[in-house]
């Protein structure tokens, strides 16, 4: 026998001697004043009711109602902002006092190398002499930025800095203020662009707090407005992802009813020792809605009929879509209270109307839920979050209905407009203009007659003149092969705001109109993606390529826009070098997509560059300038970009709230 | 398909979790309807129930704390046991505790659907329903047993009342499972 069922026993034995007592006492007038210590125990019982209810009420103030905490379907997912791990880490420092010195080694490596690259550029010369400079103080005239980097390799600097480490707190203030002087003195040594007026002091701390606590970094007044969600890890949802048409996710009682024995054990209590038969009466109310608390049934939520209708049959990402989503009752029973919240997908976002309703429907009645959501490439089937209740609240059944209505969003591959490749030689007849003369467009050269030369070709006004044969070549045209490369690690996965999409999507976006652009031209064009997921499409031709790479932008596991941790499959690191690099045609191009946001990246375009592929990175700038680490990630991506130009790879530094095509015609000028 | 999410049409709708309006109203208005009760029965006792009905109110609109409004009911009905306890008017008792535990039903569930779905959510049939509910089981309640009080029992005396209220509840404690 359980405790539970020990402790309902115990309870029905009192319930029943204080029945058959009360019985008793009816049923003989005279008993009350008979017994022994009639009016104390009354008493005791009135004193024990009183204490009983205030320890309900205790509980109760300490809040154990249990029920499903639901999802905010309707916010954008939250991707980290660029720099957010060196807010992190100097947050850690100062404010919890965690992991000080190794955040610290951290960061002034981070800090010297970027120096080192900044200083290089400016003074073009080699790395040894750039450290001299930082060592030497002599790239700025700023003191406590100068100091940073002076004499930290010592011996003695060392040691006494770990000295320091264990003594104080001044310390890390001291060190957190040089590193931001530095970071400010790298953006003025270094010519980066970056919004001059921001009180780099204050706004770090608040903002990183904010986003701690979960709030938008908006005006007070919105602060309390939900910021991001994840389904998954705002709810208390295992999962949203079912194979059934209905599943039970949860049957539990809320518990929401907790205190109101209280109402009645006070009331008959405090009543009874009064002699008050109001306040007794009173207490009956409290005894009624116990009644009503406990007397519970399942909501019968597996009778209803869900079905999702979209207004477009084919979305592409981006578009906004109309879902009308309709729930009918045939349960046979009413359901009281339910619940609705449509779990839409992480990749969507809301931006009209609102998926959730709160209704009561009778047997055979429906609801209707309308909203707008702007979609994302992919394929998806998602579930309606039913939270269904009891009259009294007191029984709360959680479960996922999903409609047989998926939704599959496949980027058009639109031309838009002229992409420029690089200069080369291939087989394939194209559009690429080379160096080399033969049949062609445009004018090339006048060369002596060789017998065999096609007579359309002999220039025929010098025959006449001279006597001489001659042939004009024009410009050979030639097709390019291009391997479109994204670089699709977790730490690309960054946006430069909540609402903004992150930089795999913008690179995706960008890539599916100049895949079309490409194949327009007649080129080879090819996908490949590094990831933790092998992805890698070889570059052809034809209207099934097309079709095929139209279906790998949108299924392709790497090219999601979920990032690798929020995916399910079992991720290994892969190496773009061999992987990549293993099958990638030798006379292939390569346009690679990345924000750029660490070195690795860099030197992938790099070593593709130095075996003889073309690059052009095309580098979607979404790094802020709000927070010291965020205007540290800003510096250390120019210096990337510097980097990779004085290499003469083509870096296409595109800020995603231009248009693209725009970009690559001004940059296009710049490269002719 | 560069799409501009600074665009108003584009960007996501606002989300805010703030405790459901009709259910607020209606649980502040309990709370009021208590507190001028047992202020005819005993102004003194009125005060306190004032002082619990700005709780309610402010954990409610201001605050959005549910145990602010807890403890604003649980002050509601404190000042109901202390008009009790001055004034034995039996008919004004029943009426402020029935609307001291409506108050307290419908600001919990004001808290949970504010939770769980979200100010911009179409709430009311909802809302309603369980309003609708909630009084109509405690306006029978407080009918049955005021009818049961006025029926004269000869024998039903203040001690034997406690005793059956309470095996009562014991019994109900015990079929909780």
């Amino acid at each position: 026998m359980d405790l539970e069922t020990l402790l309902n026993r115990v309870l029905i034995g009192i319930g029943a001697l204080l029945f058959v007592v009360a019985v008793a006492m009816i049923a003989v007038p005279g008993i009350g004043s008979a017994v022994p210590f009639g009016t104390p125990a009354v008493f005791v019982v009135g004193i024990v009711a009183t204490v009983t209810g205030l320890g309900i009420v205790r509980r109760r103030l300490r809040g154990e109602v249990e029920e499903t905490v639901t999802p905010d379907p309707e916010r954008p997912a939250g991707n980290p902002k660029p720099g957010e791990d060196v807010d992190r880490m100097l947050y850690e420092m100062s404010v919890l006092r965690q992991g000080v010195s190794e955040n610290r080694e951290v960061l002034e490596d981070r800090l010297e190398n970027l120096a080192i690259a900044v200083v290089r550029n400016r003074e073009d010369c080699s790395v040894e002499e750039a450290r001299r400079i930082l060592e030497a103080g002599e790239w700025t005239s700023n003191e406590q930025a100068a100091g940073f980097f002076q004499g930290e390799r010592t011996a003695a600097e060392e040691a006494g800095l770990s000295g320091s480490l264990l003594s104080g707190t001044d310390d890390v203030a001291n060190f957190e203020n040089q590193f931001r002087a530095t970071v400010e003195e790298l953006i003025r040594v270094g010519d980066v662009d970056v919004s001059q007026s921001v009180d780099v002091e204050e706004e770090t701390e608040r903002s990183f707090l904010d986003q701690l606590l979960g709030r938008s970094g908006d005006e007070g007044d919105e602060s309390d407005a939900v910021d991001t969600n994840w389904n998954v890890s705002r709810s208390s949802l295992p999962t949203f992802d079912t194979s059934e048409p209905f599943e039970d996710v949860t049957l539990q009682h809320t518990n929401r009813w907790l205190g109101v024995t209280a109402f009645a054990l006070v009331a008959v209590g405090v009543g009874t020792l009064t002699f008050t038969p109001g306040l007794m009466l009173a207490g009956t109310v409290g005894v009624a809605y116990t009644i009503y608390s406990r007397v519970s049934a399942v909501p019968r939520t597996e009778g209803l009929v869900v079905e999702r209708e979209y207004d477009i049959d084919d979305p592409e990402p981006g578009d906004q879509v109309d879902v009308t989503l309709t729930v009918r009752n045939e349960s046979g029973s009413m359901l009281p209270d339910l619940r609705l919240i449509d779990a839409v997908p992480d990749e969507f976002v809301v931006t009209d109307g609102c998926p959730r309703l709160h209704t009561a429907l009778q047997s055979g009645a429906q609801a209707q839920i309308d909203y707008t959501v702007r979609v994302e490439r992919g394929e998806y089937e998602w579930p309606l979050l039913v939270v269904a209740r009891d009259f009294s609240g007191g029984v709360e059944r959680t479960s996922l209905v999903t409609p047989d209505a998926g939704m599959r969003v496949i980027p058009p591959l639109r031309v838009t407009n002229d992409v420029p490749v690089r200069a080369q030689t291939t087989q394939y007849a194209g559009d690429v203009n080379t160096k080399q003369g033969g049949s062609g467009l445009e004018f090339y050269s006048v060369r002596e007659y060789r017998p065999g030369d096609p007579m359309n070709r002999i220039n025929w006004k010098q025959v006449a003149s001279t006597g001489d044969l001659a042939t004009i070549d024009f410009r050979q045209e030639k097709a390019a092969t291009v391997t479109i490369l994204f670089d699709t690690r977790q730490s690309a996965y960054i946006s430069g705001g909540t609402d903004e999409p992150h930089a795999v999507d913008h690179s995706v976006h960008a890539a599916s109109d100049i895949f079309g652009a490409l194949y327009d031209q007649g080129n080879l064009v090819g996908i490949a993606a590094f990831d933790t997921v092998p992805c890698w499409y070889a570059p052809g031709a034809g209207s099934e390529h097309l079709e095929n790479a139209r279906m790998l932008f949108a299924q392709h596991p790497a090219l999601s826009p979920r990032p690798p941790e929020r995916q399910d499959h079992e991720s290994q690191y892969i190496d773009p070098m061999t992987h990549v690099r293993r099958r990638l045609p030798s006379t292939s191009q390569v346009f690679l997509f990345s924000p750029l946001a660490d070195d690795y990246a860099a030197e992938v375009a790099r070593r593709l560059d130095s075996e003889g592929h073309l690059v052009t990175v095309i580098s979607p700038d979404v790094t802020v300038d709000e927070t010291v680490g965020q205007r540290l990630t800003r510096i250390e991506r120019t210096a990337r970009v510097r980097y990779l130009r004085e290499r003469g790879i083509r870096v296409l530094d595109w800020n995603p709230d231009e248009r693209l095509s725009l970009e690559i015609e001004k940059a296009q000028a710049r490269w002719a | 398909m560069s799409y501009d999410t600074q665009d108003e049409e584009f960007a996501a709708v606002e989300v805010t979790h703030s405790p459901a309006r009709f259910s607020s109203i209606v649980a502040v208005a309990a709370a009021l309807l208590a507190t001028v009760t047992i202020g005819l029965v005993a102004p003194v006792s009125a005060l306190i129930g004032l002082f619990g009905l700005v709780g309610v109110g402010g954990g409610l609109f201001v605050f959005e704390s549910e145990r602010l409004t807890l403890a604003g009911t649980g002050i509601v009905f404190l000042g109901v046991v202390v008009a009790g306890f001055f004034a034995d008017v039996p008919e004004f008792l029943l009426f402020a505790a029935l609307a001291s535990i409506i108050s307290f039903d419908l600001g919990t569930n004001a808290f949970s659907v504010g939770r769980q779905l979200s100010d911009q959510t179409e709430t009311q049939r909802g809302e309603a329903v369980h309003v609708a509910a909630t009084v109509f089981v405690g306006v029978i309640a407080a009918g049955l047993s005021y009818g049961i009080f006025l029926i004269p029992w000869g024998a039903l005396t203040v001690p034997a009342l406690t005793f059956l209220l309470l095996s009562a509840l014991f019994l109900l404690w015990s079929i909780r499972q």
